[in-house]
């Protein structure tokens, strides 16, 4: 996370020529699909995180194996 | 160890492709230069993780100990080598690939050990990083551990726990000084972008957090600073 903060917009060097690096500005997709996956991906994150929930309240507790 | 971990491995999974997928969402021409590029690591990285996952799920109904130790080792060994693989794609990541003026590379496993021009998956900062992601991630297992199991197991791990941790140190000291030396960008944009002093800041904190709660034996909020170390370090 720290990485792709600080070196933004590269997204992966060339250790042949750096003029070759690759940038977000010439992988990303178009903005229209961008703007597509953003509704579908908030209400994924949230069902992520839901099924964490469950797990975590099933599952509660520590476990010892006597 | 297993029954700790529960279903929350195949949580884990979901992360693991819904990552990708979103990056393969977003990144379109990173994905595919990427894929066909690190695509030996990728294939090795798929196989570690389906043997993880059926050594979990076969390994827990076999009556036979005979059996049951050797899906005991493919889970160990699977998880190690992930551990490996995962470093060294971040190492790749930062030392950078043989990308052509058409945006290609091509991987194999390792030819000289240097850092530069035509390299490959395996070379000697890689060779480096790979271990210190295996020591990092032991340490984060071992801090959930202690978290989430009483008895033997429990005092087993509270005292591998520090030890883990410390031995970090000196090697993300070490690390962090080769990385540095390799990607002079990184130190600067640490120090002249504010964007990066979010995530620096946490770091403080999760660090904090961390030493704290093994201090103290605060089991969850040592867990929660190693989780938020983690995420800040990649």
């Amino acid at each position: 996370m720290t990485g792709a903060a600080v070196l933004f917009p590269v997204l992966l060097f060339s250790t042949m020529d750096a003029a070759n690096r690759l940038t977000a500005f010439d992988c990303a997709a178009p903005l229209p699909n961008l703007r597509i996956a953003a509704l579908w991906w908030f209400p994924a994150v949230a069902l992520a995180f839901v099924y964490l929930f469950i797990i975590r309240r099933y599952y509660t507790g520590k476990v010892n194996v006597s | 160890m297993i029954a700790a971990v529960g279903p929350l491995w195949s949580w884990h999974e979901v992360w693991l492709v819904g990552t990708g997928g979103v990056t393969a969402m977003a990144f379109p021409r990173l994905m595919t230069v990427g894929f066909s590029g690190y695509y030996l690591a990728l294939f090795l990285i798929l196989w570690c993780v389906i043997l993880r996952g059926v050594s979990m799920e076969v390994g827990g109904h076999m009556d036979d100990r005979l059996l049951q130790t050797g899906w005991d080792a493919v889970f160990a060994g699977s998880n190690v080598l992930l551990a490996v693989l995962f470093g060294a794609a971040l190492g790749n990541v930062v030392r950078g690939v043989p990308l052509t003026p058409e945006g290609t590379f091509h991987l194999t496993f390792f030819t000289h050990f240097r850092t530069g021009g035509a390299v490959d998956l395996l070379d000697r900062y890689t060779l480096l990083m790979a271990p210190f992601c295996v020591l990092m991630l032991t340490a984060h297992g071992a801090t959930y551990l202690t978290m989430r199991t009483e008895g033997a197991v429990h005092h087993w791990a509270q005292r591998l726990t520090r030890w883990l941790w410390l031995a970090t140190i000196p090697a993300f000291t070490s690390i962090s000084l080769l990385t540095g030396l390799l990607r002079p960008e990184l130190l600067r944009g640490l120090v002249f972008r504010p964007v990066a002093w979010v995530p620096l800041s946490v770091t403080l904190v999760s660090v904090w957090a961390l030493v704290s709660g093994l201090r103290w034996r605060l089991e969850r909020r040592a867990f929660l600073g190693s989780t938020f170390l983690l995420l800040v370090c990649s």
